[in-house]
């Protein structure tokens, strides 16, 4: 009676081991589950925002004109009331979107500040709204976040080798010019690219949303070329995949491409006949606050005129990178 | 086979009709012939008793054992795999914010996480089904090349190049993240799913039932034999057969028992061992993701907008109350062996607390002082935290161990137990059957 008794109890507990079978599957799956949903974590999507037709006729050959200042600037800490300045005032930082990999113009430092020629250029601005150019906070934006970062609102301004162009137009505003460049081809020394014909079959490296990539798409279509394109996300990741040999050839503005040629001593640019396109820098600011691109524009007058651009253009780009000084492009306004 | 000593003896022509008139409606049937087929099948439900509980014996102490050493080696040797990895990017991205001269500290930390990730990754590849011994080769390639493109960065970093942080990126976001630590997931879950399949074998109903059914038919045919005996030869008593009787309830009471023991001692090995071994390991590889991700987030500077939401899920996936640190906390308590898994609970809420500090910090454009409490005092903890796992794991192998061992010894003997069970009740049968027999001689 005894032993039938334990067999019994064997019996009902084999049952309930059935189940704990199934409860160990469940963590396996618990753990898995983890691991891949880590695995596969992503972002969320970066919106593009919405487009707007510029009310005034927008030249491609030129989309520089911008908003004029009004008046001298207002004295640091006293931003006037019910504007931009004021709230980033209040606030006590600007929020400025840049890039950290971009020698010359935006890179990390090995003490990990930010520094370049787009940086000095927005302390400026911070120095004009707190009298401290200190007062302000970087937010690293990749090539194709720069205009959804300022139309979103995360960054007040952006300044990352933004090229003004009339497409653009649509989607944010632009302060007046500050520099100018062209767009190029960086090649390794010992290529057999000499010239853009040579690019028939070879894959070329470009930066994902930057104006490069339609530009050298409408060279192959138009010249036949039959290239393909590389297309990556962060600027220095050309350089990682020329170095590689994961691509042949770079196109971009010739900015980033100096930046390449000081890493790499082993590069050199292709000599164009004539530039692929040329590229004209501007700040990106939302639509919503053209007061702040008037206040900007107004900066970017002073800088020019009390010698500090010149100055701060020596530091970053001549010493830096070997650009001789060119006085940069007079402003244009439109209204 | 064993029907020999049967038809060795000469039957008496005619069946005992002095034996029971009240049988003589069966008398056209030879008596002899009949217990001669009733020993026949005695002798083989028998033997096929034996063999259905030395076969389960055998496979569950084979499943058991499996379970106490490959299995759980190899669930383990994938996690630490994993553990390396993440550790090995870990190490290198807190070198890269801490600045251009990197810490020997840090550099030997990468060096052994990679060399011993590299071992077991030479061992893993010995085992598993054909898909992970694939994911194991990719990731021992893959690890060349991950390797490669730090050096690059680490060279580029020196010189002050920019492309020293493409570098980095390429390797950490690209190549480990995105190829490495997923393959040695799915070899992790391999070993997981190899692991539970042993357990699953150590446990399985099926053969409790089958050695209760046969052993049930058989000793039912036993006792129809002994009634059958009774009726025919008036005599209530066979004591061979009834010795056959005893014999095979014993060994069905015997397995029956031992079954138990083991899958309980299985249970346990699972309830507090295995679970929370798997559910410890991969919330200590979380924790590394974390404390990545947050090197990263900083070194990227919101460049990549991948960090953030990984940190977040890997919190969704650890923290809570079905959290895998909560889970793992209810999987211990009520074993025989608690483990200490206060200190790591609250340890894991330090480090939490770091990470918003310094999370704060960042967003309040203190870039500095995040980068000092993410490589100061959240670092700190981290490495507190996951000493806190290791002790935790350790204890739980242990525990894991000690049970496994438990659900083998429960088999010990019942295979050759088994044999001798079933040679003696044929030989009680054999015996028991001859003299009826021999009667009709």
């Amino acid at each position: 009676m005894r032993r039938l008794r334990v067999v019994a109890i064997s019996l009902g507990a084999a049952c309930i081991a059935a189940s704990c079978a199934s409860s160990h599957d469940t963590t396996t799956a618990r753990t898995v589950g983890a691991l891949s949903a880590v695995n596969h974590a992503t972002a969320p999507p970066v919106l593009n925002p919405p487009n707007r037709k510029p009310k005034w006729p927008c030249d491609n050959s030129d989309p520089t004109p911008s908003l004029r200042p009004v008046g001298p600037l207002p004295a640091p800490e006293q931003m006037p009331a019910g504007t931009f300045m004021q709230r980033i005032q209040q606030r006590g930082r600007l929020i400025v979107g840049v890039d950290q990999n971009t020698t010359g113009f935006g890179y990390r430092q090995a003490n990990g500040e930010i520094d370049g020629f787009d940086v000095d250029l927005l302390r400026e601005v911070a120095r004009a709204i707190f009298g401290d150019p200190a007062k302000i906070e970087f937010v690293s934006v990749t090539t194709s976040e720069r205009v959804p970062a300022v139309a979103s609102g995360q960054v007040d301004i952006v300044a990352s080798l933004l090229s003004i162009t009339c497409t653009r137009w649509q989607q944010i505003d632009f302060t007046t010019e500050y520099y100018r460049t062209e767009q190029g081809v960086l090649v390794r020394s010992n290529s057999s690219i000499h010239q853009l014909a040579d690019l028939g079959g070879k894959k070329i490296c470009a930066i994902r949303g930057s104006t490069s990539i339609a530009a050298i798409n409408k060279l192959i279509k138009g010249t036949g070329l039959k290239a393909t394109i590389d297309p990556v996300d962060l600027r220095p990741d050309c350089l990682v995949d020329l170095q590689d040999g994961a691509a042949d050839a770079i196109t971009s503005d010739n900015t980033i491409l100096d930046g390449f040629r000081v890493q790499d001593p082993q590069t050199e640019l292709l000599s164009l006949s004539e530039p692929i396109e040329a590229e004209r820098y501007g700040m990106g600011i939302s639509i919503a606050h053209p007061d702040f691109v008037r206040f900007v524009n107004a900066v970017l007058e002073e800088l020019r005129a009390n010698g500090l651009y010149e100055q701060l253009y020596t530091q970053d780009l001549t010493t830096g990178l070997g650009i001789p000084y060119v006085a940069p492009p007079p402003p244009e306004y439109r209204s | 086979m064993t029907a020999a000593p049967f038809t060795a003896t000469r039957a008496r022509q005619e069946p005992a009709e002095t034996a029971s008139p009240a049988s003589s409606r069966s008398a056209h049937i030879s008596t002899p012939g009949l217990l001669r087929i009733v020993g026949v099948v005695l002798t083989v439900g028998v033997i096929v008793f034996g063999l259905v509980v030395i076969r389960s014996a055998t496979a569950r102490r084979h499943a058991a054992h499996e379970v106490a050493t490959t299995a759980t080696a190899r669930l383990t040797e994938a996690a630490d795999a994993y553990v390396e990895l993440a550790d090995a990017d870990a190490a290198e991205s807190t070198a890269f914010l801490q600045g251009p001269v990197e810490s020997a500290a840090l550099r030997q930390r990468y060096n052994r996480d990679l060399r011993e990730a590299a071992q077991r990754l030479t061992a893993l590849a010995g085992g598993g089904s054909a898909d992970a011994r694939a994911a194991t080769q990719a990731v021992t390639q893959q690890l060349l090349f991950y390797a490669g493109l730090v050096d690059s960065a680490r060279a580029n970093n020196l010189l002050g190049n920019s492309v020293g942080a493409a570098y980095l990126h390429q390797a950490s976001s690209k190549v480990m993240r995105g190829t490495i630590l997923p393959e040695t997931t799915s070899v992790y879950e391999d070993a997981a799913r190899d692991f539970d399949a042993n357990d699953h074998a150590g446990m399985a109903t099926s053969e409790i039932l089958a050695v209760l059914l046969v052993g049930a038919l058989v000793l039912a045919l036993l006792i129809g034999a002994q009634l059958y005996l009774a009726i025919r030869t008036r005599r209530i008593l066979n004591v061979g057969l009834v010795i056959a009787t005893l014999l095979v309830l014993a060994l069905g009471v015997w397995s029956l028992v031992a079954f138990g023991a083991e899958r309980d001692a299985l249970r346990r090995s699972q309830r507090g061992g295995s679970d929370p071994l798997q559910l410890l390991s991969t919330a200590r590889i979380l924790t590394l993701r974390q404390i990545g991700d947050d090197n990263l987030e900083l070194i990227e500077r919101g460049a990549v907008d991948t960090y953030r939401p990984e940190f977040e899920v890997a919190a969704d996936q650890l923290g809570g109350s079905g959290g895998l640190i909560a889970l793992a906390d209810s999987a211990v308590r009520g074993t025989d062996a608690p483990r200490d898994m206060k200190q790591l609970t609250s340890t894991y809420g330090g480090f939490l607390a770091d990470h918003n500090a310094a999370r704060n910090d960042n967003d309040r454009d203190n870039y500095r002082g995040a980068v000092a409490v993410t490589t100061g005092k959240e670092t700190r903890d981290f490495q507190a935290l996951d000493a806190a796992y290791q002790r935790v794991l350790a204890d739980t192998l242990v525990e894991l161990n000690h049970q496994s061992q438990q659900a083998q010894d429960a088999l010990t003997g019942l295979a050759i137990g088994a044999a001798l069970f079933v040679v003696l009740a044929i030989a009680a049968v054999v015996l028991g059957l001859r003299r009826r027999i021999e009667e009709y001689a």
